[in-house]
């Protein structure tokens, strides 16, 4: 056990390097740029937000999804390719992305208290824009290709510590750094020279480190058997962009808003789970950071689903998970507002389990859903994986 | 569930995973120009020589005509030019093998020459005529130098200068005649007498070797190839004949009259070859036309980052009657890494493409007046970014033929001065530095 322990945490962190980064959205051009949602294969495939999950959980965007994994450690990752297509008013194509989710591990302190570390995305800032134009140049028109390149992200790095006080209420906290980079490319070529030598592409651009501290707490209280109910708060200091010492050009500061979220599970009866989630923030604040207009204000997420179990497969039990997910977005595409909506459906695959206590899963959600903001409007197909394995 | 049943699903789970992120990826494009963050500006500016160049010089007198790849033969071309090639042989075979009388194959030493036949390589594109035109061998009575040789002088070495008995090689005994005609084909053969080979073979009577020249008056010809082949017959078996190779040994071109010194043009190419070479001091800022001025703020500073394209232009002149190429030239550029050198200052690699920059013949005769563009954006690149507390990068830059010497063309520009002097065309980008939304 102790082996096959080490085995998936090195196999995390080897995909999860893998995958860092992606492109799935030309809602990437918005501000910061589209808003990773924190959530593992499990939640996405019954259209949780994440809070309130009747199991332990471990989202670096939920403090207290840690409680009760207090048996051995664990380590999980999640991966999220997906697909589709999009259509911006003036082209069409393909959106084809391989988006790492996240990472991370909990140990437990004791028989009440695990503490957990995570790495997350943040903000997918992979895009890139391509514009046809003309140069004068001396009386000839010179056909030129503008393309600008956004590759990288935010990223978040966690400590958490998640403690049950009772059998009945538990609370949790988050203390993190923002990580991450993004590097900005501005590359013009020139298709035809008339000269003796081809014209030199010009190029243009700067490198970001970002940074800033961020914190959560939250609490789980569990009214009767079978039922939760949780909420919690996320704090963000100032997310800084530091330029590299490469480049010559300008820091950054941006100021994310606090977000709220709430939501509950009911387990109706063996095997069925219903749940609901719902947060919000009030993105207005940081318009004045923005230096490009942008019409940002207080965003609303919420969506539910239903878990239930059809039996046993593989030796464990086999759960099949649908759901719904509305989700406003703070950045849209060229500034105007934008939404994104999904249906979702997933299972979960037991690989190992002792005493009923699972050890090793395999949850795998699929979403179908589309964004729309303006003249912006995307199909989109995604496959969440979650694997998570514990051990001691 | 057993632990080998475990593994075998974690390790066809993480095979999964591992597939689903090795999906390829495409980056989210779209064509919505409103979305990058800053709008560079692209433009050109032509700095008048003044602004950009300190001093310019034509330097001749780099290689010689025995340097050439071949030879080139005129009679009268454009009226005015007389061009012979003088071809000496060297490397007679001494002992060739063949069957004696007892039928034993072996080597013959005692060698005879019984004649042989020359056949002559011709350039089509660079030889001007368009028929028949014929092809005169002669055979040189007198010793000359390969490297020195002229049309007046037969040597010109150790301080001595020992002119032809006549000029332009003579005198001379006639060989043969051959006819080079385009429309048959590249070659023209020409039969050697025994006599003249024997001549040849002997190395205390061969002073002399081959004169080439063309009978015709108003062509010239370039001549890319000799080859010799001699019969030769050993005392051993004298009724069997082979052919031998013969090398050429030395081969040169004289002409008549020598170009006229270069004066205010520029010049490059011709054999000894000419070189331009100028230096350049660039200024800290340009001036954009007044379109873009109105856009941006002017001037604008000059930095690397900007510069996408840095070209001289210079304009061409018809050059000297009998020397106006008649294939295309091809100029190369290098920096001169040692100014205080010259002429005989070390060069740097080609700034120029590996073929150098093609110049049309028909730019160097009728009315010239074409521009004529040679690169120097990494040179001037290599200039901006010179680290003034480092080694200074080198100012100058040399124009010369792509392979020097080439031929006895060269190309002729307007020098400074007068209206076509040589300008430097800069293509400049100038836009914001990237910014975060």
């Amino acid at each position: 056990m102790r082996a096959s322990f080490r085995c998936g945490l090195a196999a995390c962190l080897a995909l999860g390097v893998h995958g860092a980064a992606s492109g799935q959205s030309l809602l990437s051009t918005g501000g910061l740029g589209l808003p990773s949602d924190g959530v593992d294969a499990w939640a996405r495939g019954m259209g949780s937000l994440g809070t309130g999950l009747i199991l332990p959980s471990l989202l670096p965007g939920e403090p207290t999804g840690a409680l009760d994994l207090v048996f051995v450690p664990s380590v999980t990752f999640t991966m999220e390719p997906s697909w589709g297509t999009f259509s911006d008013g003036g082209s069409e194509g393909e959106l084809r992305g391989n988006r790492f989710g996240m990472i991370g591990g909990a140990y437990p302190l004791g028989l009440r208290s695990t503490i957990s570390l995570s790495l997350s995305s943040v903000f997918d800032q992979r895009w890139q824009v391509q514009e046809e134009s003309t140069s004068n140049l001396g009386g000839r028109a010179v056909p030129t290709t503008d393309i600008f390149e956004s590759d990288g992200g935010v990223a978040a790095v966690r400590v958490g510590y998640a403690r049950r006080f009772s059998p009945s209420l538990g609370i949790g906290a988050t203390v993190g750094l923002y990580t991450g980079s993004v590097t900005r490319t501005l590359e013009r070529t020139f298709e035809e020279a008339g000269g003796a030598t081809p014209i030199t592409p010009f190029r243009s651009s700067g490198k970001w480190r970002y940074g800033g501290p961020l914190a959560s707490v939250g609490a789980a209280w569990d009214p009767v058997a079978g039922v939760r109910i949780a909420a919690s708060i996320h704090w963000s200091g100032t997310l800084k962009a530091n330029a590299t010492d490469d480049f010559d050009v300008a820091d950054a500061d941006f100021d994310i808003p606090i977000e709220f979220k709430v939501g509950g599970s009911a387990l109706l009866r063996d095997g069925l789970v219903v749940s609901l989630g719902f947060s919000t923030a009030d993105w207005g604040g940081i318009a004045a950071d923005l230096q490009t207009p942008a019409s940002v204000g207080r965003v609303v997420s919420f969506g539910g689903g239903v878990e239930y179990r059809l039996g046993r497969f593989l030796g464990g039990p086999f759960p099949l998970r649908a759901g719904f997910r509305h989700r406003d977005l703070p950045f849209g595409f060229g500034g105007a507002e934008a939404t994104e909506n999904s249906l979702a459906t997933g299972v979960r695959l037991t690989l190992l389990e002792a005493q009923s206590i699972p050890l090793a899963t395999f949850d795998i959600g699929f979403e179908y859903g589309t964004r729309d903001s303006g003249l912006l409007t995307e199909d989109f197909r995604r496959l969440s994986v979650t694997v998570r394995v514990s051990g001691g | 569930m057993s632990g080998s049943q475990f593994t075998e699903r974690l390790a066809l789970t993480l095979l999964l995973v591992a597939g689903l992120g090795a999906c390829t990826e495409t980056v989210p494009t779209a064509s919505n120009g409103d979305l990058i963050p800053i709008d560079p500006l692209t433009f050109e500016v032509l700095l008048p020589w003044a602004e950009f160049g300190t001093s310019i010089q034509v330097i001749g007198g780099f290689g010689a005509p025995s340097e050439l790849s071949g030879g080139v033969l005129a009679e009268s071309f454009q009226g005015v030019l007389d061009v012979r090639t003088l071809i000496n042989f060297g490397f007679f075979p001494t002992l060739i093998v063949v069957e004696d009388s007892l039928g034993i194959t072996r080597p013959g030493e005692e060698l005879t020459f019984p004649g042989g036949e020359l056949t002559l390589f011709f350039d089509t594109i660079e030889s001007t005529n368009t028929g028949p035109v014929t092809v005169v061998a002669e055979a040189i009575t007198g010793a000359w130098d390969p490297r020195t040789a002229t049309w007046v002088l037969a040597s010109d070495s150790l301080g001595q200068s020992v002119p032809w008995p006549i000029p332009g090689g003579g005198p001379t005994r006639p060989i043969g005649t051959g006819v080079f005609d385009k429309s048959v084909g590249d070659t023209v053969k020409i039969t050697i007498d025994s006599l003249t080979v024997a001549s040849w073979a002997d190395s205390l009577t061969n002073v002399g070797g081959l004169l080439l020249r063309v009978q015709e008056s108003g062509e010239r010809l370039r001549l890319n190839q000799v080859l010799f082949l001699t019969n030769a017959r050993a005392t051993i078996n004298p009724d069997t004949m082979t052919q031998e190779v013969v090398l050429v040994r030395d081969i040169t071109s004289i002409f008549q009259p020598d170009p006229a010194a270069p004066g205010t043009d520029l010049r490059v190419g011709g054999a000894p070859s000419w070189r331009t070479v100028f230096s350049l001091d660039l200024p800290d800022v340009v001036m954009p036309p007044p379109e873009v001025c109105a856009i941006i703020q002017c001037p604008v500073e000059l930095t690397p980052e900007r510069l996408n394209q840095a070209e001289l232009v210079l304009t061409t002149r018809p050059s000297e009657a009998g020397f106006q190429p008649s294939d295309t030239l091809r100029l190369d550029t290098r920096a001169v890494l040692a100014h205080e050198q010259l002429p005989k200052s070390p060069l740097g690699p080609s700034l120029s493409f590996s073929l150098g920059v093609p110049m049309p013949p028909e730019f160097f005769s009728g009315g010239g007046g074409q521009a004529a563009v040679v690169p120097l954006t990494p040179f001037i690149i290599n200039l901006m970014e010179a680290d003034p507390e480092g080694e200074p990068p080198p100012t100058s830059v040399a124009l010369l033929a792509l392979f020097e010497p080439n031929g006895l063309s060269f190309a002729s520009f307007v020098g400074l001065g007068g209206v076509g002097e040589p300008v430097l065309r800069l293509v400049l980008t100038v836009s914001e530095a990237v910014k975060l939304p």
